[in-house]
């Protein structure tokens, strides 16, 4: 009805109180919107940094280091179609002692077929990038570096390069006796940051047998090093050759002539197919290679299920922060609850007068309600203009903050991120919006209820 | 239908009835089974340019009967019938939007106290009734017409000029002539005034009543007041004394004379209610504790 806009005009536009709600709300979506953008934008480097190594499936036997026949499952795995490229690998815990005894796990790989599943590639460092990376124990090395090509990746692990680090450790050493080079062994960057070895340093590896259970012992010599981005791997991740870690962790099986290695990484056309995949791994090519052997029956994985608890509490983690950040909105849809109770009792002899002219109970509820919403939605434009507005300069809002009082909010070092990463998505822009309107509609519906169960004969006598 | 305590003169017999009521009362619970009885059967007929006057001291259940008759309040028991041009319907069976309808189509109101709203225009007041009904797309087509309208009412009370300015800043008396113009801009078949003058000096007063005269004798509008001013009640054709919450068959001037004598007119009376016969007890209104004003 017409009483509804001009009299909204009257009572919203023309006073200052109604503005608070607007700016509560606009706040609330603001802050949300911004917050939520950084949140994912820090969950989907996360999620790289979670990754890590991991190409998109992995098939595991079915007790760790017992799958048998990998070489007939890289062949069938690799006439599937969406499959790109298939590669084995071991996994195994142990100790090495360098400087000092530390924890690790080894895993053996085919460092050439890795790269090609997964990003060894991009995080095995050259020479003089495992330098700079010293030099600055806070640096990171940026996106835009150029992996590794299979050449430089065989070149760290080849027979010529242990010569040459090898001869370098003896001659440091005073030893002139003839002696082969140990296996080579690539750190990550944490463990020459923090001296428990050097390039060209020969450390020992202790583990067992995961077959035999009889411990194992054997010297490597420190090729290259590594840097993945996540603390732990980059402390802890050891790789070798895979054919080295078999007979270093004893896994050939005399019975069945065969590695039992713990799994095969496979790398898909795009990671969009990985659930499918999955299941037709499962169904078509484990069905005909492990059909009668139940015992031996692979399991497949995505990178995901791998990594599912970690990536739950990044999720999580958002979660919580969303529900705690939609309490702004909640105070919002308060303040419009406030402001338009204090409006229906500042109008209570108006309602009286609409009431007397031929007003109904629903067109008062539908005045107040306007009112309300109204209030809500330009809350909610701005707020989203304004989140929209910070979350594409964020960086250089920051940085000019950093310069303007020296206070650096962001620290790169931490994340090892260069920049605060931001993503907005159409779904928390739901996230955000619906709950706005929903406690808009809330904080609105209640006073307008109230507004039209005021008795007119009352109302026109209010005082 | 003649009833007590009706002085009538000049009166059109053959005029068509705009309301009529019927044995209407009003009763309010109280605790302890008691109710309050404010209207004890009321009967009245209200005919088409029509000038009635309801007088009586304070608490009778003038204002009462006010808003039962303008559909603000629901009659315990009895009937009020508005002849309508499309005919006759009767309050107690009208839902709440249909009573709102009659309220903005039919009746028109003028308070003691004007009632205006402070943040509009005076023209925009006197629109307000006609945009209640409208949607804001007809209102935009009407809107030549219905400002018109509006401002040859304010012509009518003298106030075209001061149309934009805010009612604030208005005289007690210009107000009223504000909200006279504004309970007659869906022209409605009656005009409902509820102590009209009180809240005015005696000059602004007398303006008012020549007013009322010119527009019940040229427009040739149907009044009902309900008031405590003599020199208005005077000046109606129909003349009506409350006492008691019933109509008394005495003329205005002995209600008058008795009140000059001292002999003040008992207000309404405290009885103990028997709830099975209570019909107020059934009246929805009355149990969500609505209409309960004070008498």
């Amino acid at each position: 009805m017409q009483y509804h806009g001009f009299l909204m005009k009257r009572y919203v536009f023309r006073r200052l109180i109604p503005y608070a709600a607007v700016l509560a709300v606009a706040f609330g979506v603001f802050s949300l919107i911004s917050v939520l953008a950084v949140m994912e934008g820090f969950k989907d480097e996360m999620r790289a940094r979670i990754r890590g190594s991991l190409s998109h499936l992995s098939i595991f036997g079915p007790y760790g280091n017992d799958l048998l026949g990998s070489p007939e499952l890289i062949e069938a795995l690799l006439a599937l179609e969406h499959v790109e490229a298939a590669a084995p690998f071991v996994v195994g815990q142990g100790i090495y002692r360098a400087s000092t005894v530390t924890p690790c796990e080894i895993r053996g790989i085919d460092p050439v077929a890795e790269a090609a599943v997964g990003d060894f590639d991009a995080y095995l460092l050259r020479d003089d990038e495992i330098r700079e990376l010293l030099a600055d124990e806070t640096r990171m090395l940026g996106d835009e570096r150029i992996p590794m090509t299979a050449e430089e990746i065989e070149a760290v692990f080849s027979r010529e390069r242990r010569d040459l680090l090898f001869d370098s450790f003896r001659a440091f050493d005073g030893d002139s006796g003839f002696r082969l080079p140990p296996q080579p062994i690539v750190v990550g960057i944490e463990v020459l940051r923090r001296n428990h070895a050097r390039i060209g340093d020969i450390i020992e590896l202790q583990s067992f047998s995961p077959r035999t259970l009889e411990a194992r012992n054997e010297e490597f010599l420190v090729v290259g090093s590594f840097q993945t981005g996540v603390f732990e791997q980059d402390l802890s991740w050891m790789f070798i050759p895979i054919q080295v870690a078999v007979s270093f962790l004893d896994l050939f099986d005399e019975e069945q002539l065969d590695d039992r290695i713990s799994g095969i990484s496979v790398r898909l056309d795009d990671y969009e197919n990985a659930g499918a995949m999955r299941e037709t791994i499962r169904s078509v090519v484990l069905e005909e290679l492990y059909g009668d052997r139940l015992e031996s029956y692979p399991l497949v994985r995505t990178w995901e299920d791998q990594r599912r608890n970690l990536l739950r509490a990044v999720a999580v983690e958002k979660r919580i922060i969303s529900v705690m950040m939609m309490l702004i909105v909640l105070f919002a849809g308060v303040m419009i609850f406030l402001i338009l109770t204090l409006m229906v009792i500042e109008k209570t002899r108006d309602l009286g007068v609409l009431r007397s002219l031929g007003a109904t109970r629903g067109g008062v509820i539908s005045l107040f309600l306007r009112q309300g919403l109204t209030l809500t939605l330009i809350g909610m434009v701005l707020g989203s203009i304004g989140g929209v507005i910070l979350v594409a300069n964020l960086n250089p809002i920051h940085d000019a903050i950093r310069d303007a009082t020296g206070f650096q909010l962001f620290d790169p070092t931490i994340y090892y991120l260069s920049r605060i990463p931001a993503k907005m998505r159409v779904e928390d822009w739901g996230t955000v919006l619906v709950p706005a309107f929903a406690f808009g509609l809330l904080g609105s519906l209640i006073p307008a209820v109230w507004a039209s169960r005021q008795d007119p004969i009352k109302a026109l006598h209010h005082e | 239908m003649s009833s007590p305590g009706t002085d009538r003169s000049g009166i059109e017999a053959e005029a068509p009835i705009v309301l009529s009521a019927e044995s209407v009362t009003r009763s309010y619970p109280l605790a302890d089974r008691r109710r309050l009885d404010v209207l004890r059967g009321i009967d009245l007929e209200v005919r088409e340019g029509e000038m009635v006057s309801v007088m009586g001291m304070s608490g009778v259940g003038k204002s009462t009967l006010l808003n039962i008759l303008g559909l603000l309040d629901t009659a315990t028991a009895g009937e009020v019938t508005y002849h309508l041009p499309g005919g006759p319907v009767r309050a107690r069976e009208l839902d709440e939007a249909e009573r709102a309808e009659i309220r903005n189509e039919h009746l028109g109101f003028v308070f003691q106290f004007y009632h205006l709203l402070p943040d509009v225009s005076v023209l925009d007041n006197v629109l307000l009734p006609a945009m209640i009904r409208r949607s804001s797309a007809r209102y935009r087509r009407e809107r030549r017409t219905l400002t018109e309208r509006a401002r040859h009412l304010l012509g009518l009370v003298g106030l075209d000029d001061r149309r934009r300015q805010r009612p604030g800043t208005l005289s007690g008396g210009e107000r009223q002539r504000v909200a006279i113009a504004r309970a007659l801009m869906n022209e409605p078949r009656i005009l409902l005034c509820d102590e009209p003058t009180g809240n005015l000096d005696v000059r602004t007063s007398e303006a008012m009543h020549s007013l009322f005269d010119t527009l019940n004798r040229e427009e040739r509008i149907t009044f009902l007041f309900v008031t405590h001013d003599p020199s208005l009640a005077r000046r109606a054709g129909t003349r009506k004394v409350m006492v008691d919450g019933r109509f008394e068959a005495v003329s205005l001037e002995e209600a008058l004379a008795r009140n000059s004598r001292g002999e003040e007119l008992e207000t309404a009376e405290l009885k103990t209610a028997e709830p099975e016969t209570a019909e107020g007890a059934r009246d929805p209104d009355l149990e969500r504790g609505e209409g309960a004003a004070t008498p």
